[in-house]
């Protein structure tokens, strides 16, 4: 991020010196001060390891170059200063938590980054992808700007579409006492709709008791790593109180990385409860087509199986930092005849690049992503896979970019998409003949 | 007949027949004609849109750009001085889907479109077999209304055979 | 030289013990003060197996992925580690001292065994200051306080041994391993030193957040 001519805002030191304070707990007090710079963190990141082991691309010195700063410096730090801790903190990490995995403390550098991501905003300063989405979320509630109108004619629009296909598919929408509550990544309904015609396909035939509520049904949180704390806290409640309202038992995540992370985990913190948990069970997409597969809610026909070899894109906020990295693998194994493992894989597996906001940030930081998205495009090769399977939107596009920016000769697809493509859809399902007109 | 008829406009010389015969459609059933372009999106989610000037947002200034460009390459063709009843539009997206779903909101009658289109204007036309785009298949697979396909200067409407078009008539009138 | 080392044998060394014990004791309450009210995350998803389990695959030589992607530092860092504190606490000399002065000690090793521990300490810090100096990821994170503090370490070792063996000046090479030592022990509630303590909370906390909310190894 270079710095803009136009901004000569002074810097708010007292709101800094405000921020640092109310952070300055055990956990961020301690990591500070106990990193021993050892260098261990520096194999663990994608960025030190695309960009040929340069060492300012560490995790330690990306953290101390920026919070450890602003804490000595007690949030005395000029613009320029400021710029180029955006520059670290967003253009240089993903908040993908591999690091703290390989900490001898168990450091969560992702904290101290999200941290400095709040400081700057409040300073004015996030990327203009980001900036834009904050809007929308403040004006309609939902990172796209779509009317709630738009929102339920595309789903009718979906739903009889689908009926094509599979008789008697609706999107039922605002049922209360329903068991999930769906919630979607807006830019499906923006840009791909047919994310959630295949969506209510799958639960149609899975005879699922479901509905798609008419607000409170974005389940991203960008303003979660744009640094609006408060917005981020705002947009999860949203959802959360629909679901109350609306008396579901749960709530079921399309296949979103980030948007598990807002709803189970962060999001009960940054919406204001206490006790860390969700008014309401969150339920991840990978974990439900995974039982209802496993349990034969749907079966899968096994003439169409996936013949060419298929890895598994494990993206960080569903795998490491959800904990589904085994239900998205057994899943594929019902749909694949030849499924080859990244290395390495599970919860050690690298970000693709192309989340905590990235992706979202826009055309400007393309170049940047391309090459940090070095390591995961070689672990694609590596695989010989002619599918990559990536269940989240953000390493959707992002693997789709690296497939043509280093030639993997792959195609993505989404479990919604395979699942639509490989089940059986039984008898009472199958769209009825229209009548043929007798012609004499 | 028509009352609205949308023509998927690409901006290269493969859809230069389905144009003419948008047109004529329109002229002879008095209906509005829409001409859309579907600003190409470079992901399936990100809304990044791929515009001569680079990969980029979509917002307003780039739209009114591309209605501008439509206007000049288009309305020329037309020739009435003062179109009444043509508009040109702009969306951005997955091309077919975006179609399909001016379409729906619009209620739309017919849609019609060229077969495929040129990525490499550079490239020379004849290269290019005849084949079905993408967006052509999902879009005549999926839309609302009726979809029409013209590939080439022959495909000429049936109805021609039952009389003159009004433009061969208001011909014959000048000249008289 | 006598007053010297009897002041620094005497009331310096209980100054010495209260300001570490007590400063350490300070600091955690300090620390878990803030954590009732800033950390809650850390109360909310205890998970006793996990915390455990994230604490001793870092205890253990090539326990976690990240030792085993650097063998050689590990193995030297835990040696380092392990002699660092078996030598102060079991070395015969250290508790007759402590026998002299409350009639309670610990087990003692041979001195052959210290002799070996302290070069095995030496060769360790040796390796540790070479490996900052010649890994670019860890200079350039490494400040002067770093060479610092652990110059500071290995002065007990080394002057102990040598006055042990009695090579060189005997009565300044103790003055300067007490006061060395003393130094030390004051530092560490003040310093990343504090590891020695902290490091089994920050482990802990880990293994609540990745393994106890999502069932991640964090090693």
């Amino acid at each position: 991020m270079h710095r803009k001519e136009s901004d000569t805002r002074p810097v708010d030191v007292k709101k800094i010196r405000e921020l640092l304070d109310a952070n300055n707990g055990a956990r961020i007090r301690t990591w500070l001060s106990l990193c021993s710079r050892c260098g261990l963190c520096a194999e663990s990141c994608f960025f030190y390891l695309a960009h040929d082991r340069n060492p300012k691309l560490s995790p330690a010195y990306k953290f101390k170059a920026t919070l450890g700063e602003l804490y000595r410096r007690k949030g005395r730090v000029d613009r320029d200063f400021l710029y180029r801790c955006a520059d670290i903190v967003w253009g240089e990490c993903t908040t993908c938590k591999r690091c703290s995995m390989y900490c001898p403390f168990g450091i969560d550098v992702a904290t101290l980054i999200a941290t400095t991501r709040i400081i700057l905003y409040s300073q004015g300063i996030t990327p203009e992808g980001l900036a834009r989405a904050v809007v929308n979320y403040r004006e309609t509630g939902n990172q796209m700007g779509m009317s709630s109108e738009d929102f339920v004619d595309t789903c009718e629009w979906m739903a009889e579409e689908s009926r094509d296909e599979i008789k008697g598919v609706t999107i039922p929408i605002d049922k209360v006492g329903a068991k999930y509550m769906y919630t979607v990544n807006p830019r499906e309904p923006m840009f791909y709709p047919q994310d959630l015609a295949m969506a209510a396909k799958i639960l149609t035939v899975a005879e699922e008791d479901w509905t798609m509520p008419s607000t409170g049904w974005d389940c991203t949180n960008l303003p979660m790593f744009a640094g609006d704390r408060a917005l981020a806290g705002q947009v999860v409640r949203n959802m959360y109180e629909k679901a109350v309202a609306l008396g579901v038992q749960a709530i079921l995540i399309t296949e979103c990385g980030h948007a598990y992370r807002s709803a189970l985990f962060e999001g009960p913190y940054l919406a204001g409860y206490p006790d860390g948990k969700p008014p309401v069970p969150i339920v991840h997409s990978v974990q439900l087509f995974y039982e209802y597969v496993r349990d034969g809610r749907i079966r899968i026909d096994p003439a169409k199986k996936l013949k060419e070899p298929v890895t598994y894109q494990d993206p960080c906020n569903v795998s490491r930092n959800g904990g589904l990295w085994e239900e998205g693998r057994k899943l594929v194994q019902f749909l694949a005849e030849d499924f080859r493992d990244m290395n390495p894989n599970r919860e050690h597996n690298h970000c693709c690049g192309g989340g905590g906001g990235y992706i979202p940030m826009g055309p400007e930081y393309k170049a940047r992503r391309m090459a940090s998205g070095r390591v995961k495009a070689e672990q694609i090769r590596a695989t010989g896979a002619k599918i990559v399977i990536a269940p989240c939107h953000n390493c959707f596009d992002q693997v789709s970019d690296l497939n043509k920016e280093y030639q993997l000769g792959v195609k993505v697809m989404s479990l919604k998409e395979i699942l639509c493509e490989l089940m059986v859809v039984p008898e009472k399902f199958q769209p009825e003949l229209v009548e043929e007109e007798e012609t004499d | 007949m028509y009352q609205k008829i949308l023509f998927c406009a690409d901006l290269y010389a493969s859809s230069d027949y389905a144009f003419a015969a948008a047109l004529d459609l329109a002229e002879r059933s008095e209906a509005e004609l829409i001409i859309l372009h579907v600003l190409e999106s470079r992901h399936r989610y990100s809304g990044h849109v791929i515009t001569e000037d680079g990969e980029t947002w979509a917002g307003p200034e780039v739209f009114e750009k591309l209605k501008k460009k439509l206007r000049e390459y288009y309305l020329i063709r037309i020739e009435r001085e003062d179109p009444q009843n043509v508009r040109v539009e702009v969306r951005a997206g997955i091309p077919w889907v975006e179609i399909c779903r001016f379409a729906r909101k619009e209620k739309v009658d017919l849609i019609v479109m060229g077969p495929y289109t040129i990525h490499d204007p550079k490239a020379p036309l004849d290269l290019e077999k005849p084949h079905l785009g993408h967006n052509a298949q999902e879009v005549s697979l999926r839309a609302p209304c009726q979809v029409s396909i013209v590939t080439s200067p022959k495909q000429r409407l049936a109805l021609e055979k039952a009389g003159e078009s009004p433009r061969e008539k208001k011909r014959k009138r000048t000249q008289e | 030289m006598q007053a010297w080392y009897a002041f620094l044998t005497g009331p310096a060394l209980w100054a010495t013990f209260i300001i570490f014990l007590g400063g350490l004791g300070l600091r955690l309450a300090f620390l878990y003060g803030l954590s009732r009210e800033r950390d809650r995350v850390f109360y909310n998803h205890m998970d006793w197996k996990w915390g455990l389990k994230s604490i001793l695959h870092w205890l253990i030589p090539w326990g976690s992925t990240s030792m085993r992607l650097q063998p050689v530092f590990s193995f030297v860092f835990i040696l380092f580690h392990v002699g660092l504190l078996a030598v102060p606490l079991f070395l015969s000399a250290h508790n007759i001292l402590w026998d002299r002065a409350f009639g309670v000690s610990l087990w003692s090793m041979s001195d052959a065994w210290a002799d070996a521990l302290t070069i095995t300490v030496l060769a360790c810090g040796l390796f540790l200051f070479v490996r900052r100096l010649a890994r670019p990821e860890v200079r350039i994170l490494t400040t002067a306080w770093d060479y610092a503090l652990l110059g500071l370490t290995l002065t007990p070792f080394v002057t102990g041994f040598l006055a042990y063996h009695q090579w060189g000046p005997y009565e300044w090479l103790m003055i300067l391993h007490v006061l060395s030592a003393e130094i030390l022990l004051i530092l560490i509630p003040f310093t990343k030193l504090a590891h020695m303590v902290l490091f089994f909370f920050t482990r802990a906390f880990i293994g609540f957040e990745m393994g106890g909310r999502r069932g991640a190894r964090a090693w």
